[in-house]
C-alpha cells in the first residue's frame, strides 16, 4: 500500500505546506475573532505571530516526515489549532472543539479549493508557476475568509455561540471526520470506490467532499440559531402578550380607581359616624384589602424582570405571602431574556410553592435582593420553611408533593449560571431556605471586535 | 454585647409598637438593647453620629424621606444596618443603592420583625475580625485583619499586602490561614491567601483585588467561588 502510495504522491504534486499552514492559521485566527476573548486589546497580536509561526513550523517539518506519519501529523495539527483557539478565548473545551473542527475542515477545503485550481492552471498555462499559485491562494483564501466572516458576524449578532452541548460536539466531530476520511482516501488507496483515477479527478473529488463538509456543519449551525431564534421569538412574544395584557389591566385599573374612590368616601363617612371600635377597625381592614392589590407595581430597572415579578404578585397576593424586593434590575443586561426568565421564573414559584402551605400566615415570607457588588452580580431568595427539607444528590426539595419539580428548577438554575461561570450555594438555617447566585458580571466586549 | 438601634420614624403610634416588639424580642431572646429614637429623617442625619448598629427607617416621612436620610447616613457611616420599613413596596426597590437589601413591610407583624433582627443580629456576630503582631525594626506593630487584602508566600518569608503598604514577615502561608481561619480569607492558590472582602471581580482564572490580580489555581476555582458566594451572601 505504501507503494502504491508513494507512487501517487509522485503523480499528483501535493499542496505545499506552507499553504496548509496559511489556511490552518487564517480559519482559527477568524472563529477566534468572534469568540468571546481572555484578554481585551493589542497584547493578542504577539500571541497571534506566535501562534501562526507554529503551525507554519509545525506543517513544514510535518513535510520532511515519511508519509506513515502523515495521520498523526494531521492530528497533531488540530491539537495545535485547538491550543490557539483556547489561549486566546474564554470557552470551554466544548466550544472550542466544535469550533476547531469547523476552522480545519474551513482550512482542509480553501487549500483544496486553491490547489486544485492552481494545479489546473500550471498544467494549463506555461510558465510562472510561482505567481500563479500565490495567486490563487490569495484570491480562495480572501472570498472563503470573507465568507465565513459574514456568516459568523450574523451568528455574534445573536450571541446564541456560548451553549456548545455535547451533542452538538460529537455531531460536528463525526462530520468532521467523515469528511476528512472520505477527502483524503484517493491519496492513500485508489483501489477504493470512493477515489479517483487521474491527477485532475483526486483534486476535485477532494475539494468536492471538503465543501459539502462545510455546508453540513454550517447548516447545522443554521439549525442550530434557527431552533434559537424560534425559542427567543416565542418567549418574546409571551412576554409581549403579558404585557398588553398589563396594559390592558392598567385601563382596567383606571376605573377600578374611580370605583375605589366612591367606595372610600363611603367608607370614610362610615367610619365618621361609626363609634363602635370593633365596627371600625372592620371597616379599616376590609378598606386596607381592597388596595392592596394596587401595590404591586415592580421597577427594577429591567422590563422583562418587572414583567415576571408583577404577573408573579398576582399568586404572591393571592397566598397572603409577605413578598419584599430590592432589585438592582440595570446589572442583570448581560445574562440572556431566557435565561433571566428561567432563574428568576424557577426560583420564585419554588419559593411560593414551599410558603404558600405554611399555615400560619405571618410566616410566608419571601425576600428578594438583586444587587452588584463591583464586578460580582449577586442574587439572593430567601424564604421561611416549617417543615424539614430532603437533600437528594445535592438537591433540596420540600417534604412536599411535586419532589421532581423542585428539583429540576434548581437544576435548570444551576446549569444556566454554570454557563456564566457564576455559582449557586444553597443554605438552609433557622427555617430559612436561602438561594445565592454569584455571576462575575461579563463587560459588553461585542463592540469590540 | 448591647446592642444600638435607632428608630426613624414619624409616626408615633408606629415607633411604640417596635419598642414593644424590641421589649418581646429581649425577653425572648435575651439581646439587650440601646434604643435612640428620631421623628423625621432630619434629626438623625444633622450631627450624625456613628455609633447606631441598626436602623430602622421609615421611607415615607415629612422632611427628609427615609431614602435621602439612608444616603446621608452612608457618607459617614458604611457599617451600620439599615432596614427600610414601608407601606409601598415600589419605594423600597432601589434601597440597593444605600446598602438596605431587605425591608419590613407595614403593618409589621412580630414575626417578620423578629425574624430580620435575628439576621442582622448575626450579621453584626459575623464582622470578626482580629488582629496579627507584625514585626518590624521599629519594634512590634498590631495589623487588623480587616486591613490585609491578601498575603503572598515568599520563599520562608509572606508578603502582607494592605492598601497602605506592604510588610515581610517570616512564616508560612498554611500557618497564616489557620490563624486567621473563621474569618473572611481564602487559599486561593498555594501561594495566596486573599481577604474575600475586598474582591472586586473574577476574570476567568483570575480573581481581581485592587490593583492586583492574582491566579486562582484550577482545582480550587470552584470551592473559592463557594466560598465568595457563601461571604458575599453572608454580609447582606
Amino acid at each position: 500500500m505504501v507503494n502504491l502510495l508513494m507512487s501517487i504522491v509522485h503523480t499528483v504534486p501535493d499542496i505545499p505546506r506552507y499553504h496548509t499552514a496559511i489556511a490552518e492559521w487564517l480559519f482559527t485566527f477568524v472563529i477566534i475573532l468572534y469568540l468571546p476573548k481572555r484578554i481585551k486589546g493589542n497584547s493578542n497580536l504577539l500571541l497571534h505571530a506566535f501562534w501562526f509561526i507554529l503551525i507554519l513550523g509545525f506543517q513544514l517539518l510535518a513535510g520532511t516526515m515519511p508519509i506513515q506519519f502523515w495521520i498523526i501529523n494531521m492530528i497533531i495539527a488540530v491539537l495545535i489549532m485547538f491550543a490557539y483557539i483556547l489561549t486566546i478565548n474564554r470557552v470551554s473545551l466544548n466550544t472550542a472543539g466544535y469550533f476547531v473542527i469547523i476552522a480545519f475542515t474551513m482550512a482542509e477545503l480553501a487549500a483544496s479549493l486553491e490547489w486544485q485550481i492552481s494545479y489546473f492552471l500550471q498544467v494549463n498555462i506555461e510558465g510562472a508557476t510561482d505567481i500563479i499559485s500565490l495567486l490563487t491562494l490569495m484570491v480562495v483564501y480572501a472570498v472563503l475568509f470573507s465568507v465565513v466572516i459574514v456568516l459568523e458576524k450574523r451568528y455574534k449578532a445573536r450571541n446564541f455561540q456560548i451553549d456548545v452541548t455535547k451533542n452538538d460536539l460529537w455531531s460536528v466531530l463525526l462530520i468532521g471526520i467523515t469528511i476528512f476520511s472520505i477527502s483524503n482516501i484517493s491519496f492513500v488507496n485508489i483501489q477504493t470506490p470512493f477515489s479517483g483515477q487521474y491527477p485532475s479527478e483526486i483534486l476535485y473529488i477532494r475539494t468536492l467532499v471538503d465543501l459539502a463538509g462545510v455546508i453540513l456543519l454550517y447548516s447545522q449551525r443554521e439549525h442550530k440559531m434557527a431552533v434559537f431564534s424560534s425559542r427567543e421569538a416565542y418567549t418574546m412574544q409571551h412576554l409581549l402578550n403579558k404585557q398588553y395584557e398589563q396594559f390592558q389591566q392598567s385601563i382596567k385599573n383606571a376605573e377600578i380607581v374611580n370605583q375605589r374612590y366612591h367606595d372610600l368616601k363611603h367608607y370614610i363617612n362610615l367610619l365618621r359616624s361609626e363609634t363602635d371600635i370593633n365596627q371600625k377597625e372592620a371597616y379599616l381592614n376590609e378598606l386596607e384589602q381592597s388596595i392592596k392589590p394596587h401595590e404591586a407595581q415592580y421597577k427594577t430597572g429591567h422590563s422583562e424582570l418587572d414583567i415576571l415579578l408583577t404577573q408573579k404578585a398576582v399568586e404572591i397576593l393571592e397566598h397572603q405571602i409577605n413578598f419584599t424586593c430590592v432589585a438592582d434590575g440595570v446589572h442583570l443586561k448581560f445574562i440572556n431574556v431566557l435565561d433571566l426568565l428561567s432563574i428568576f421564573g424557577n426560583a420564585i414559584d419554588n419559593a411560593i410553592e414551599s410558603v404558600r402551605s405554611i399555615e400560619q400566615i405571618d410566616k410566608r415570607i419571601i425576600k428578594l435582593a438583586i444587587f452588584k457588588q463591583n464586578q460580582l452580580l449577586f442574587i439572593k431568595f430567601d424564604n421561611y420553611f416549617n417543615n424539614e427539607l430532603n437533600v437528594i444528590n445535592g438537591n433540596y426539595l420540600t417534604t412536599k408533593r411535586d419532589k421532581t419539580y423542585h428539583g429540576f428548577g434548581l437544576k435548570s438554575i444551576k446549569n444556566i449560571v454554570d454557563k456564566y461561570g457564576g455559582n449557586v450555594k444553597i443554605s438552609t438555617e433557622n427555617h430559612w431556605f436561602t438561594l445565592m447566585i454569584l455571576i462575575p458580571i461579563i463587560e459588553d466586549d461585542s463592540n469590540n471586535v | 454585647m448591647k446592642i444600638s438601634i435607632a428608630i426613624v420614624e414619624d409616626n408615633l403610634q408606629f415607633t411604640e409598637t417596635l419598642k414593644q416588639y424590641l421589649e418581646r424580642y429581649k425577653t425572648e431572646n435575651g439581646v439587650e438593647f440601646i434604643t435612640y429614637t428620631f421623628t423625621d429623617g432630619d434629626e438623625i442625619t444633622s450631627d450624625y453620629e456613628a455609633k447606631y448598629d441598626i436602623i430602622f427607617l421609615d421611607v415615607e416621612m415629612k422632611r427628609l424621606d427615609g431614602m435621602s436620610a439612608a444616603e446621608t447616613i452612608r457618607k459617614y457611616d458604611q457599617e451600620v444596618i439599615i432596614i427600610f420599613i414601608t407601606n409601598m413596596a415600589q419605594y423600597a426597590i432601589s434601597g440597593y443603592h444605600v446598602g438596605a437589601l431587605s425591608f419590613l413591610l407595614k403593618p409589621l407583624p412580630y414575626f417578620a420583625f423578629s425574624q430580620e433582627l435575628t439576621k442582622s443580629i448575626e450579621r453584626l456576630r459575623k464582622r470578626k475580625q482580629k488582629a496579627i503582631l507584625i514585626p518590624t525594626e521599629n519594634g512590634i506593630i498590631k495589623l487588623n485583619s480587616q486591613e490585609i487584602l491578601f498575603i503572598e508566600s515568599f520563599g520562608h518569608d509572606l508578603i502582607i499586602y494592605t492598601e497602605k503598604q506592604t510588610y515581610q514577615i517570616r512564616g508560612t502561608i498554611k500557618r497564616m490561614e489557620e490563624e486567621l481561619s473563621g474569618l473572611s480569607f481564602f487559599r486561593c492558590n498555594h501561594g495566596y491567601l486573599v481577604n474575600l472582602a475586598y474582591v472586586s471581580a473574577v476574570k476567568g482564572d483570575e480573581v481581581i483585588i485592587k490593583t492586583h490580580q492574582l491566579k486562582i489555581s484550577r482545582p480550587r476555582k470552584k470551592s473559592f467561588m463557594l466560598a465568595l458566594t457563601q461571604y458575599i451572601g453572608g454580609t447582606v
